[in-house]
C-alpha cells in the first residue's frame, strides 16, 4: 500500500511512537534467471516490525506469501482436498501445474512423503529428479519437504539442494533431532533457505537457529516453523508461541529475527474440517473454512509464510489479504 | 512495554494479617489473586470502605469491565494485556445475533427461537449464543417497544438495543426498564441524551465515532458522569484493514499508553451488507480476526453451524489459561456396562484428547474402561515427548484406581502416540499393553478387529 493511503486509512489520533530495536529479517523464496536461477518470478517474506496493524508508522513490510503443498503421492491427502483435485492427485507435476494455474499463490510446496523408509523408501537421486522435473515444469519458487524421517531427510535435503542448485529453495525442515548440519551445509553450498523446526518450545527455536547461524546461514536463508496447530487442537500454543517469538525478535533477540511459517495444512488432522458429522454442517463448507481460520488467526499472530492445502482455503486467506494490502489485491485474486 | 500492577503494590495496601479468612493463606496471595481478577475484594472482611475504594482504583484493569443483561449477565472487558502469554484474558468476546425490527412478528419469533436454542458441544462445554442485538431500522417508537416485548417474553438472552435515535431507544427502553440493555449507539451529536437515558435505566451505553480522537473526547464526557462506555469505532466492518487498524490502536492505547477514555469493552459487527450466500465465509472469518484483535462483543447474523463452529472454537482457544494447560481429573471413568472381562483403556488428562477419545468411546456404545493418567494437561504425543507420560506414571494409576480388582484380564489399551512406550510400560506394571490406534475415532473398530467387542 502506498504511504498516502496509508496515512489516510489511519486513525487521526496521535499515540507515542513505539519503535522497536529489532526488526525481522526479508527473506526471498526462489530466484529469477538475473538472480541465477529459472523462477519466472521470485517472492519475499518478512521485513515486519511489529505486529500486523500494531504499527502506525508503516504497514507490515512486504505482506505474507501463500504456498499450496503437493504430495509425491497422495497417500494422507484429506478427502476434501483430493476430490478438488481429481485425477491430478496422482501426478506431483500435474497436481503442481493445477495449483498454479487456478490459485493465486506464491510458491509450490513439495511434500516428498514416499521417500519414508516405512512407505516407497523412493531413493534421494529420484526424489532430485522429481524436483528437478518439477523446476523445470513449473516457474514458481520452491519448498521442499522430506518425509520428516530424521534419518533420511537430511540425505533427500542434500541431493535435492545439489539438484536445484541457484533456485533458492526452501528446505524443509532442520530439527534439532536430524542432521541439521548435513542440510545447513548443503543450503550455503548451493544457495537455498532453511526451515528451523521445533516443537511448540520457543527455547529450542532459539538454540537451532543459534546452531544455524554459526554454520554460516545468514538470518535472510531462515524461515522459523516454532509448530502450528489446528484450530481447536492448540491454536492457541501455536499464537502464544509465535508472539512470543515476535515480541522477543522485536526487543532484539537476533536468534530469532526471522519470518514465521504456519503449515496450515494440518489444520485439517481437526475432526471438525474431515468428519462427516451431519450435526456440523455440510463439509463442503467446513472443512476449508477450517484451514482459512488457522491461517487468518496465525496471521494476526506473527506469521508471514503459509503453506496451505485446500484451494477454496488459499482462495478465502487471499480474499482476505486483498482486503488488507490492497497493493497486491489484483495479482491475489487473479493468480 | 504493557507491564501491569505489581502484585507487592496491592499487598502494601492489604492488612498483611495472613488470616485466611478470604479463603487464600496468605495476603501476598490475595493480592496476586486480585490482580488475575481470581477473587473478588469482597472476599477479604478486614477492609474499610476506604482502603477498599483505594485497592479498587488501584486494581482496576485498563480496560474496564461491563456488565449487561439481568436474567442471563454478560460480563466483558476486564483485560490487562494485548497478548494472552503476558497474563491471560479474562472475559471471552460475547457473540450476538442480530434481530431486525422490520421483519414480520413471525419471522422475529423465529428467528428469536433459533437463537435461544443454538447450541455447541465442544470439549466438555456446552456453547450458545450470549446476547440478542435488536436493531431499530424501522425507526419507530412503538414498533420497537413492540418488538423488545416479544425479544423479553421468549428469551432471557441480554439484548444490545440498536438505534442512532434516542428517543426511539426510550420507547424500547421503558419495555425492559430493570434489564441492563447496551443501548448502542451514541454519536458526538447525541451523547447527551444517550447519558441522560443510561442513568435513567442505568444501562450501558455505546459511542460511536469513525474518529477516534472524537470518539476518546465523548468516552471522557460519559466517564464524568458516571456512565458505563463501551466504543464503536466502525460499524458495520466493510473496509477490514481500517477496522483492526482502529481495534488494535484502540486497545494500545489503552493497555500501552493509558488512555483511560479509551479503556472500554469493543463491539464490533461482522455482517456484510447486503448479506449474500455466497460471500458468507467471510462473516466467519472476519469474527474471528477482530476477536483475536480486541473486539469484546460481535455482532452477526449467520446461525449456521459450520460458520459459527470456528469462532467459538478459537474463542475457545485464546480464552484458555496459558499458564494451565488444559486437564480434566485422572483415574478410572466408566463407560456403558464393564465387567470383569471388558477392555481397559489408556489416555491422558489433556482435555481436548480426553473429550475425543470419551466422546468417540461413548458414540461407539463400548462397555469399558478408561484410565486416564496424569500428564499434567499434556497430550499423548506431547507427553510421551515431555517425560508426563512414563512406565512410572502409568503403574501407579493402575494401582490408584485399583482396577486390578475391576477385572481379570491384564491388558491395557495404550494410545498409538505412545507406542514406544509399550515394552517399559508391560515391565513396570505386569500387564499387557496393546498398542491402540493414534486416532480414537478408530478405537471401535480396533476392538472389533481384536475381537474385543461381543
Amino acid at each position: 500500500m502506498t504511504e498516502d493511503l496509508y496515512r489516510l486509512l489511519r486513525p487521526k489520533l496521535e499515540l507515542p511512537s513505539i519503535r522497536y530495536p529489532g526488526r525481522i529479517s526479508i527473506v526471498q523464496l526462489g530466484a529469477t534467471s538475473q538472480e541465477g536461477g529459472m523462477r519466472k518470478r521470485s517472492v519475499k517474506i518478512g521485513g515486519d516490525i511489529d505486529f500486523p496493524f500494531f504499527a502506525l508508522e508503516a504497514p507490515t513490510a512486504v505482506g505474507p506469501a501463500v504456498a499450496m503443498e503437493v504430495f509425491d503421492k497422495p497417500l494422507g491427502v484429506p478427502t476434501p482436498v483430493r476430490e478438488s483435485l481429481g485425477s491430478a492427485a496422482e501426478d506431483p507435476i500435474e497436481w503442481a501445474k493445477k495449483c498454479a494455474r487456478e490459485c493465486p499463490i506464491d510458491a509450490i510446496a513439495l511434500r516428498l512423503v514416499s521417500s519414508d523408509p516405512a512407505l516407497d523408501d523412493r531413493s534421494s537421486e529420484e526424489c532430485a529428479q522429481l524436483v528437478k522435473h518439477l523446476l523445470d515444469e513449473v516457474d514458481l519458487p520452491l519448498i521442499v519437504f522430506g518425509s520428516g524421517n530424521d534419518q533420511k531427510d537430511p540425505a533427500v535435503l542434500e541431493r535435492v539442494a545439489e539438484a536445484a542448485e541457484k533456485e533458492r529453495v526452501l528446505l524443509s525442515a532442520a530439527t534439532l533431532k536430524n542432521d541439521y548440519k548435513r542440510i545447513a551445509h548443503a543450503a550455503v553450498h548451493y544457495g537455498h533457505l532453511i526451515l528451523s523446526r521445533t516443537e511448540c518450545d520457543p527455547p529450542s527455536q532459539r538454540i537451532l537457529n543459534e546452531h544455524l547461524l554459526e554454520l554460516g546461514l545468514n538470518p535472510d536463508q531462515i524461515v522459523m516453523d516454532p509448530t502450528t496447530a489446528a484450530l481447536g487442537y492448540g491454536i492457541e500454543y501455536s499464537i502464544s508461541i509465535m508472539e512470543q517469538l515476535r515480541l522477543d525478535a522485536l526487543k532484539g533477540d537476533k536468534s530469532v529475527q526471522m519470518p514465521i511459517a504456519a503449515i496450515t495444512s494440518y489444520a485439517w488432522n481437526a475432526r471438525e474440517a474431515w468428519s462427516e458429522d451431519e450435526k456440523l454442517g455440510p463439509i463442503r463448507v467446513r472443512g476449508p473454512l477450517w484451514e482459512t481460520h488457522t491461517a487468518t488467526s496465525l496471521f494476526l499472530a506473527g506469521a508471514g509464510l503459509f503453506i496451505m492445502l485446500h484451494p477454496d482455503s488459499v482462495r478465502q486467506f487471499n480474499k482476505v489479504l486483498s482486503e488488507i494490502f490492497p497493493k497486491n489485491a489484483q495479482s491475489r485474486l487473479d493468480g | 512495554m504493557s507491564r501491569w500492577l505489581s502484585p507487592l503494590v496491592v499487598y502494601n495496601s492489604l492488612p498483611k494479617k495472613n488470616c485466611n479468612d478470604c479463603g487464600v493463606p496468605t495476603c501476598l496471595a490475595f493480592a496476586v489473586k486480585l490482580i488475575e481478577g481470581a477473587v473478588e475484594l469482597d472476599a477479604c472482611p478486614h477492609l474499610t470502605d476506604q482502603q477498599k475504594n483505594e485497592i479498587e482504583q488501584m486494581i482496576l484493569p485498563p480496560v474496564r469491565k461491563v456488565v449487561f443483561g439481568k436474567r442471563k449477565t454478560v460480563a466483558v472487558g476486564g483485560e490487562r494485556v494485548l497478548h494472552r502469554h503476558e497474563l491471560r484474558l479474562h472475559n471471552p468476546t460475547a457473540i450476538a445475533l442480530d434481530l431486525d425490527d422490520s421483519e414480520q412478528d413471525e419471522v422475529i419469533k423465529a428467528r428469536l427461537q433459533s437463537i435461544n436454542e443454538f447450541r455447541i458441544e465442544r470439549a466438555g462445554q456446552t456453547l450458545g449464543i450470549d446476547a440478542v442485538a435488536l436493531l431499530g431500522t424501522s425507526k419507530s417508537p412503538d414498533r420497537l417497544r413492540k418488538v423488545v416485548k416479544t425479544v423479553s417474553e421468549g428469551s432471557n438472552l441480554p439484548i444490545i438495543l440498536c438505534s442512532l435515535n434516542p428517543e426511539v431507544l426510550q420507547a424500547g427502553l421503558e419495555e425492559v426498564k430493570d434489564d441492563r440493555p447496551i443501548l448502542y449507539s451514541a454519536a458526538a451529536e447525541t451523547l447527551e441524551r444517550f447519558i441522560e437515558l443510561s442513568k435513567e435505566f442505568k444501562c450501558p451505553i455505546c459511542l460511536t465515532s469513525e474518529d477516534l480522537a472524537e470518539l476518546r473526547a465523548m468516552a471522557r464526557k460519559a466517564m464524568n458522569e458516571g456512565v458505563s462506555v463501551l466504543l464503536a469505532p466502525t460499524t458495520p466492518v466493510t473496509n477490514l484493514h481500517e477496522a483492526l487498524l482502529k481495534l488494535v490502536t484502540i486497545r494500545r492505547a489503552a493497555i500501552e499508553h493509558k488512555y483511560q477514555e479509551l479503556g472500554h469493552p469493543i463491539i464490533a459487527f461482522p455482517i456484510s451488507e447486503p448479506y449474500s450466500k455466497e460471500e458468507r465465509w467471510r462473516d466467519s472469518v472476519v469474527a474471528s480476526m477482530l476477536m483475536m484483535r480486541y473486539a469484546d462483543i460481535l455482532v452477526t447474523h449467520s446461525l449456521e453451524i459450520p460458520l459459527l463452529l470456528p469462532v467459538f472454537t478459537l474463542r475457545q482457544a485464546i480464552y484458555s489459561d496459558p499458564r494451565y494447560p488444559a486437564s480434566v481429573k485422572t483415574g478410572l471413568y466408566t463407560y456403558g456396562a464393564p465387567d470383569s472381562h471388558s477392555p481397559v483403556l489408556m489416555t491422558t488428562n489433556f482435555a481436548l484428547t480426553y473429550y475425543l477419545v470419551s466422546g468417540d468411546i461413548s458414540a461407539a456404545r463400548i462397555s469399558c474402561f478408561l484410565l486416564v493418567a496424569d500428564t499434567q494437561g499434556m497430550s499423548v504425543l506431547n507427553a510421551v515427548v515431555g517425560r508426563q507420560l512414563t512406565p512410572q506414571v502409568v503403574k501407579d494409576l493402575i494401582l490408584q484406581t485399583q482396577i486390578e480388582e475391576k477385572v481379570t484380564h491384564r491388558k491395557l489399551v495404550i494410545p498409538g502416540l505412545a507406542a514406544r512406550l509399550s515394552g517399559d510400560i508391560e515391565d513396570a506394571t505386569g500387564w499387557q499393553a496393546i498398542v491402540g490406534p493414534e486416532e480414537s475415532s478408530e478405537i471401535r473398530s480396533f476392538l472389533e478387529k481384536t475381537g474385543w467387542t461381543k
